[in-house]
């Protein structure tokens, strides 16, 4: 891209904080979203080791689209997020 | 968007004009839930006094098994500071799409919530899945259906916002594959009392909610008809109050979408308007208080009437 100079590297870059934490951390819900989502994380000595994002709400749009008039489809899909 | 959220009880003015919205908007908008309510616009002093008193209580928002627009209809951003009116001033105390606070935080929120001294309206916006004890829909640990049991029968009143919250919504169309049911109709199926205000529509006017919040603290429980919708948004059909009405009684009718007489604004019945079988104010209202379906040319497709999804539909088939 023309315009853009490469940038000089920040003089300190801030260190990761270390630490010794093990255990789960679950946060449930996730909030400013729409839809229902549980984060897990297995954290073990300070390291990330496995992580997983939960969407906790089933409604089966899917299932209910099936033999539907197709042009209708625009109005089930829509709902299917609003935000 | 500014917003701010969470235990507002007092000084609701000044932190409106702090962020620029001065007495006058204000009362604007409270004259604007006043005509909408049909009260004198003297009644506006009244409106204004109910969501600053102190003493308001808690409104505490679940969301169920739904897709948000009903918030997003309620928060629309067209009008500047209508969000922050309503949610500063009805000291919305727990709305998932606005806090911040999340996990362990925002629970502990809906504790201090639902305990407040001036008790809460509940307002639930989605449906219950019931099939398989709930399993279907969760959040924060418990099912849709263990909040519901849980909060709303303490409630000093129940709002459900939106078709989903009303009678089940689009989770709960043919063949219904989570159990999905509306808060009034799961109250029956538990023996618990149906006293659940409908504000009907997928999504509703946010000044239909605001104006039952309203009523709610000015007046107590406001006149519902038999859907438990309040008769003051809901007793005329989106037909009675249309602008193509006039062509619908002279015949004529645009049989297609891209017919010289859809262009001319003619009456949209012959393309699957429901207008007819659907009691609502949209066409007084409208959306972002710019326009409503019809009025911009798209048949009406019935969303404040009970089972829409399967009554109303194919959506393009003539009544
Ligand atoms: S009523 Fe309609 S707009 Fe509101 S949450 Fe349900 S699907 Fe979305
Ligand atoms: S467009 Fe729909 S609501 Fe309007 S007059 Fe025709 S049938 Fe009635």
């Amino acid at each position: 891209m023309s315009g853009c100079k490469p940038q000089a590297a920040p003089a300190a870059v801030m260190a990761t904080p270390q630490s010794d934490f093990t255990g789960p951390i679950t946060v449930d819900p996730i909030t400013r979203i729409e839809g229902h989502l549980r984060l897990e994380v297995e954290v073990d000595n300070g390291k990330v080791v496995n992580a997983r994002s939960i969407s906790q709400l089933y409604r089966g749009l899917e299932t209910i689209l099936k033999g539907r008039d197709p042009r209708d489809a625009q109005h089930f899909t829509a709902r299917a997020c609003g935000v | 968007m500014k917003l701010s959220v969470g235990l507002a009880k007092e000084g609701a003015e000044k932190r409106l004009q702090s962020r620029g919205v001065n007495r006058r908007d204000f009362m604007k908008f409270c004259a604007g839930v006043a005509a909408v309510m049909g009260m004198e616009a003297s009644f506006a002093k009244q409106v204004a006094a109910a969501l600053t008193d102190p003493r308001r209580p808690s409104v505490v928002y679940f969301h169920l098994a739904e897709c948000t627009g009903c918030t997003m209809s309620v928060v629309r951003a067209v009008n500047p500071y209508i969000d922050e009116l309503l949610f500063d001033t009805i000291s919305l105390d727990y709305q998932k799409t606005l806090m911040a606070a999340a996990g362990d935080n925002f629970k502990a929120a809906l504790e201090q919530a639902v305990t407040s001294p001036y008790g809460y309206i509940a307002v639930v916006e989605g449906g219950i899945p019931t099939k398989d004890n709930g399993i279907y829909g969760m959040t924060g640990g418990n099912t849709m259906l263990e909040i519901a049991e849980k909060y709303l029968p303490k409630a000093e009143a129940v709002i459900a916002i939106g078709a989903c919250a009303n009678f089940g919504g689009i989770q709960a169309a043919a063949p219904n594959p989570t159990g999905a049911m509306g808060v009034n109709e799961l109250m029956e199926h538990l023996g618990l009392e149906t006293r659940a205000i409908n504000v009907a529509g997928c999504p509703p006017s946010p000044y239909n909610f605001v104006g039952t919040v309203v009523h709610l603290l000015t007046k107590g429980m406001p006149a519902l008809d038999r859907l438990h919708r309040p008769r003051m948004f809901y007793s005329e059909t989106v037909h009675e109050l249309c602008e193509r009405l006039d062509h619908y009684f002279n015949f004529e009718f645009a049989a297609t979408f891209d017919s010289e007489e859809a262009k001319k604004g003619w009456c949209l019945l012959e393309v699957g308007c429901k207008g007819p079988d659907t009691f609502n104010n949209c066409p007084e209202v409208k959306f972002n208080e710019t326009n409503w379906p019809v009025e911009a040319g798209h048949p009406c497709i019935g969303c404040s009437e009970p089972r829409f999804w399967d009554q109303m539909t194919p959506f393009y088939k003539p009544l």
